[in-house]
């Protein structure tokens, strides 16, 4: 025998890393081949970009706390903006309000992180746009039309961000609308309510000594309420994205890759490594029995948290559980398949309906989208 | 306590409410070259996934180097070579990368030159670094098999291996298992070819239904032909069972 006596002896899961490795290192291989023409490479450079715009957003904010600033990220650069016109009217004290870094740090992150989530965003789009039409022609009038704005936002308003004061960088900032509507018309709503509300106000108020003025008593009272249009955002804007984004996981990445590593698992098997029996026995037998947690729990999670949150990191691994656990209750079931494409079809098009006039088409073209797409994956009967 | 490489007692598989196994028991001695045939569906598969532990013992017991396979599993397998069904070989990965992976799953770093000369000897030395997808049936099954054999492993279990092969490899492999045989090593070898196993193997065990229902040892077929030794007996069990 020629075993290395020093190596340490492989185990199961070291065996599917190693295994992982070599198959990403293939296909980064391949997608570097053709970039443009792989679903692959599209579908994990979404995810890296989804991560990356947590971490940005994440770090930042964190950032922001430790500069004595307010962490809601939302409502944060909501104030920092506004921060920026009432000290470019006078309207709050420079000293007090206006010289707090966190200030200028907020918008930069976040947009800075809604570009990298609009990124993702749009890639998730291509994948279903080149999924539907088979045509690479396709995906980057997605790509153009969800990244445009973000990109627009982004060098329009870090410039005006670090320099300028006042209505410009809100101008820029509230410029842009894209597929996440309703958080745009909650943003949009939350930030000019005040505006009117409270700047008149604000102008006859006398500052106060030592105190906040009173007009920025009532923004922060304001920003209290955020939360709420932020909930209803949340609740109707990233679900679709979610819905079209989980989708592409399962079809595109995850379910090609649970197939191999359901092969792998069994010609491990045969090889001497510990741990198989656990992860044989043990984990498919709890999966199998608890297949419809994972997905609930995703979608509970979902509507809790939006886009900047955990839960988009956990699509990865909540998407994988459910498609396994799917795989395993129901291994061949193209009627289970229709369904779930049904509720997602369903779904979107709820969704398009709620939307302002000009952006409901748009989402109404994603359902049928997806609906083109669920029929896909049922004749292909491959998930 | 038996000196036999492998033991297998009173096995006994049940695939989806089907005994396919019905109480196996046999034992392979060091260096002996043991062939198993059978009608299709006779377990013989069953026999070989049970014992390079695809399929888990359900009942009995399977010893490989008095090792238990059940109880002790990792040093149990580190015994034997097993040649994976084609279908069953990862098809995005080269040669190369599969050959890596599968030494560093028996604890080597990576696969040392004799496996790649043996490549070289089966005609695949030039296709290396070509995904396994794009390999025939012949070609896979001849990729299975240098994996099997690497590490000069004391057992090698077989499972109709030789089957897909053009006659060049087929001689090529025989003269190989034939030298592997005769420095030691011990091969369970299910087979239809009856030449193929009245020239190779030692002992040849028949399964039927499950069991094994008859044995010979290679001076009872010496000058006669085998597989009409296993037509006759195989004629008789079903005549057997069809008089019960």
């Amino acid at each position: 025998m020629h075993s290395d006596s020093s190596a340490p002896r492989p185990t199961v899961p070291a065996f599917g890393r190693r295994l992982l490795r070599i198959r990403l290192g293939n296909r980064l291989r391949e997608s570097l081949r053709d970039p443009l023409g792989s679903l692959w490479f599209l579908g994990w450079l979404g995810f890296l970009l989804l991560v990356a715009a947590n971490i940005v957003h994440q770090a930042v904010l964190g950032l922001a706390d430790k500069l004595g600033g307010p962490t809601d990220s939302a409502a944060a650069v909501t104030l920092a903006l506004l921060m920026h016109v009432a000290l470019f009217h006078g309207l709050a004290q420079e000293g007090r309000e206006g010289q707090r870094p966190w200030i200028r740090v907020l918008p930069l992150a976040d947009a800075a992180s809604r570009l990298l989530l609009r990124a993702f965003g749009a890639l998730a789009l291509c994948l279903l746009a080149y999924l539907a039409s088979m045509d690479g022609g396709a995906w980057s009038s997605w790509a153009s039309l969800l990244l445009l704005p973000a990109a627009l936002r982004l060098g329009f308003f870090l410039p005006a961000g670090l320099v300028g004061r006042g209505w410009l960088p809100l101008a820029l900032y509230l410029l842009p609308l894209s597929g996440s509507a309703h958080a745009e018309a909650a943003r949009l709503l939350f930030v000019l309510a005040p505006l009117f509300l409270l700047l008149p106000a604000a102008r006859q108020d006398p500052p106060a000594r030592g105190r906040p003025r009173p007009f920025v008593r009532r923004l922060r009272a304001w920003d209290r309420l955020h939360p709420l249009f932020l909930a209803a955002g949340v609740l109707l804007a990233p679900l679709p994205l979610a819905l079209l984004a989980g989708f592409a996981w399962h079809r595109l990445l995850l379910g090609p890759c649970l197939t191999k590593a359901g092969a792998a698992v069994r010609v491990t098997r045969v090889l001497p490594l510990s741990w198989g029996r656990f992860l044989q026995g043990q984990v498919l037998e709890i999966a199998r029995r608890l297949w419809p947690v994972p997905g609930l729990l995703l979608v509970m999670l979902l509507l809790r948290d939006g886009m900047y949150s955990l839960p988009w990191l956990l699509l990865l691994p909540a998407d994988a559980l459910l498609l396994l656990s799917l795989r395993l209750a129901l291994p061949d079931s193209p009627r289970l398949r229709e369904l779930l494409g049904g509720i997602l079809v369903a779904l979107a098009l709820f969704c398009a309906l709620l939307l302002p006039p000009l952006l409901g088409p748009l989402l109404l073209l994603l359902g049928l989208l997806l609906y083109t797409a669920a029929r896909h994956s049922r004749e292909r009967s491959a998930w | 306590m038996s000196d036999a490489l492998l033991q297998v007692r009173n096995l006994r598989i049940t695939l989806s409410g089907r005994e396919v196994l019905q109480g196996i028991d046999l034992d392979l001695a060091a260096g002996e070259w043991l062939g198993l045939v059978g009608a299709n569906g006779s377990g013989k598969t069953t026999l070989v996934r049970s014992i390079c532990g695809r399929l888990p013992v359900q009942a009995g017991c399977v010893t490989v180097s008095g090792k238990d396979l059940a109880e002790q599993p990792v040093p149990a397998k580190q015994a034997l070579g097993v040649c994976l069904e084609p279908a069953a070989l990862p098809e995005d990965l080269s040669l190369r990368q599969f050959l890596d992976l599968w030494a560093w799953g028996k604890g080597r770093k990576a696969c040392g030159v004799e496996d790649l000369a043996l490549c070289d000897a089966l005609d695949l030395g030039e296709e290396l670094d070509l995904p396994l997808g794009a390999y025939s049936l012949g070609m896979k099954q001849k990729a299975s098999l240098v994996a099997a054999l690497m590490g000069d492993p004391p057992l090698l279990l077989l499972d109709e291996s030789l089957s897909n092969l053009d006659p060049l490899s087929r001689v090529r492999l025989r003269e190989l298992l034939g030298e592997r045989h005769r420095a030691g090593c011990s091969i369970l070898y299910c087979a239809h070819e009856f030449s193929e196993l009245q020239r190779c193997c030692d002992r040849v065990l028949a399964l039927e239904e499950g069991r094994i229902f008859a044995f010979w040892h290679r001076e009872e077929w010496s000058g006669r032909d085998l597989e009409a030794l296993f037509l006759a007996a195989l004629e008789e069990i079903r005549g057997d069972r069809g008089d019960r």
